[in-house]
């Protein structure tokens, strides 16, 4: 089987982790590398925590580089009350020994992709502070990038206020060069992702799998579950980011829209807002994404369960 | 006397011609690059050559950082039609931001940087190597107004045209000097004060020909205006004033605040030339005569 050269760039990260684990599990991926950036917690933070997930689950071989520190234009507000102090909830995985690449997140990417023969998939799951660089710096290097298989914005939901979702509300400026790119964008924003949830009784069936990537998801979810119950609408806790990598592996799974899809950074009430164009009259020349709108939760759970028996 | 290492970023309109032949005739700059923003990258270095300058040339943004639908990207109005073979070499290969950056790190805290035009390649460089702040010395900006503007009633053509880049520089703690419209127009000279100054060089002379055959009583060469209190700034009046730039869409985006009255309640961020010194810009213009 061939398999689909990827990219991840991560703000790990409770569900972070989980996507890292789902794509290193998936024999479908060839992970060329990840790239790290600040968002659900500071860079330092984020850099630790990737290194402690590829090292404690045995894929040291990934080279995981650090990207930018802050967005373009507005000030970091990283997320501790959702992802804990540290990043990964409650959850504790042994200090890192490997040391992250020697090139910075833009350099790692734009080396990567030159060398590149085949062109990849970048599977952005945090801010896109470092893709935005990357285009910009490197304006050649688009024509290396199959396409963008992100996690962020919504069309019809928001989290940080009504229609603005984290990753967007941290750079909406990034965002806006990313999706101005002229390069095909998947979106896996709140629309899906909020459908993308786990139960208290899906968190015990992954326990259940009694590996020690059941254990480290369990503890992971264990704050992160409370505050999604006490703060949400839904019966469990969502895990974003995963749906990304899931998207790779189970397209079938996934219900989508094309549309095109524009961010809004000069609104009052609507900065940050993926503003996602379906109308039928629309000029579909224009259209640059497939918006992701709904998801077999059943099987992505049952994708979560086979991720952690797979790391036995 | 040791040269200042000097980088120019230009969007090559008329007016930047006779700048960059101002600051590599003068003497008092070792320019290691010339950075381009829009698309006469060709031209740019045609004029390199044709200045005897053997610094990169280095092709950057064609458009602004963000808002690019809406914002203005049309720059360069050389009307130029240049004679003369180019010689873009392996060296012209850099992107502004790597240059810059390899530069600055070489110069140890010396790089100075002189920009004509929109302030995409700068903001970028910054926003690429956020660690070579420290090593620039002074970034100098032809752009912005504390009081008319001239694309829009408060907004001066370089600000607007990248509203976001200018902010990004402006709060960079660098050491920034603004010369806007302020200083640029004290510097306006009436055709007759120009009528002998002619360049051997045939890029520079056709655009000074324009400017000699102007109609308008006062002549406004203003990226050479800024480039002569760059040069002179001993002999221009500055004041330090904190500086905010409006960067949404709308009647003023592009606006440079200059908080003349202290409203802002902050510390001075910006050197704002509030008046340049005609006198020292005709000398200064002589230059292009060598």
């Amino acid at each position: 089987m061939k398999k689909i050269p990827v990219i991840m760039d991560v703000d790990t990260g409770i569900d972070d982790a989980v996507a890292i684990l789902v794509a290193m599990a998936a024999p479908q991926l060839d992970i060329k590398g990840i790239t790290v950036v600040a968002g659900n917690q500071t860079l330092e933070k984020t850099l630790h925590n990737t290194l402690s997930v590829v090292e404690y689950f045995g894929r040291s071989d990934i080279p995981v580089a650090a990207g930018s520190s802050r967005p373009l234009v507005k000030e970091l507000q990283a997320d501790p009350a959702t992802h804990g102090e540290s990043g990964l909830g409650t959850a504790r995985l042994p200090q890192p020994t490997v040391k992250p690449h020697s090139m910075d997140a833009v350099s790692f990417l734009r080396e990567t992709l030159e060398k590149s023969e085949e062109k990849i998939t970048l599977v952005p799951v945090g801010p896109l502070t470092n893709i935005a660089l990357l285009i910009s710096c490197y304006p050649h290097i688009k024509e290396k990038i199959d396409r963008i298989v992100m996690m962020g914005g919504g069309a019809f939901e928001g989290n940080m206020n009504a229609v603005c979702e984290f990753n967007l509300f941290t750079d909406p400026e990034a965002a806006q060069i990313v999706f101005d790119s002229g390069i095909e964008i998947v979106m896996c924003g709140l629309d899906i992702t909020m459908k993308s949830y786990t139960t208290m009784e899906d968190i015990l069936r992954i326990k259940a799998t009694g590996t020690k990537a059941g254990d480290f998801c369990a503890e992971a979810f264990a704050l992160y579950y409370d505050r999604y119950v006490n703060n949400s609408r839904l019966p469990g806790c969502a895990v974003h980011d995963a749906v990304a990598v899931t998207y790779l592996l189970h397209p079938e799974w996934i219900k989508t829209e094309r549309a095109n899809v524009k961010v809004d950074i000069d609104g009052t009430e609507t900065y940050g807002q993926t503003v996602c164009d379906f109308r039928k009259g629309r000029d579909k020349s224009m259209d640059n994404a497939l918006v992701c709108l709904d998801i077999d939760r059943e099987k992505f759970i049952g994708l979560l369960e086979e991720t952690c028996k797979y790391y036995k | 006397m040791n040269k200042i290492p000097l980088i120019i970023d230009t969007d090559f309109t008329r007016d930047d011609i006779v700048a960059v032949a101002m600051a590599a005739n003068c003497g008092k700059y070792d320019i290691k690059a010339i950075s381009c923003y829009g698309e006469w990258f060709v031209e740019t270095v045609q004029l390199r050559d044709s200045l005897g300058l053997d610094c990169p040339v280095c092709w950057g943004a064609m458009k602004p950082l963000f808002r690019q639908e809406n914002g203005d990207d049309i720059y360069g109005n050389t009307d130029a039609d240049f004679d003369g073979k180019t010689s873009i070499s392996t060296k012209d290969e850099d992107y502004p931001w790597d240059r810059i950056y390899s530069e600055a790190v070489k110069a140890q805290g010396k790089l100075e940087i002189v920009t004509l035009g929109p302030v995409t390649n700068i903001a970028l460089t910054l926003l690429r190597y956020p660690q070579i702040k420290p090593l620039i010395k002074h970034i100098f900006c032809f752009a912005g107004s504390a009081y008319k503007g001239n694309i829009l009633p408060y907004s001066e053509y370089n600000a607007y045209s990248d509203p976001d880049a200018l902010k990004i520089v402006f709060d960079s703690g660098i050491a920034v000097t603004m010369c806007g419209l302020d200083g640029i127009e004290s510097c306006a000279v009436e055709t007759g004060e120009i009528k002998n100054i002619h360049s051997l060089n045939d890029m520079v002379e056709k655009s000074m020909q324009i400017y000699r055959r102007t109609n308008e009583a006062d002549v406004s060469i203003e990226s050479a205006a800024a480039m002569s209190c760059y040069i002179d700034s001993d002999a221009v009046q500055t004041k330090d004033f904190y500086v905010a730039v409006e960067t949404k869409i709308g009647i003023t985006r592009g606006q440079t605040i200059v908080d003349r009255l202290g409203k802002y309640k902050k510390a001075p961020n910006i050197r704002v030339v509030t008046a340049g010194n005609r006198k020292a810009f005709i000398e200064n213009l002589k230059n292009i005569e060598k």
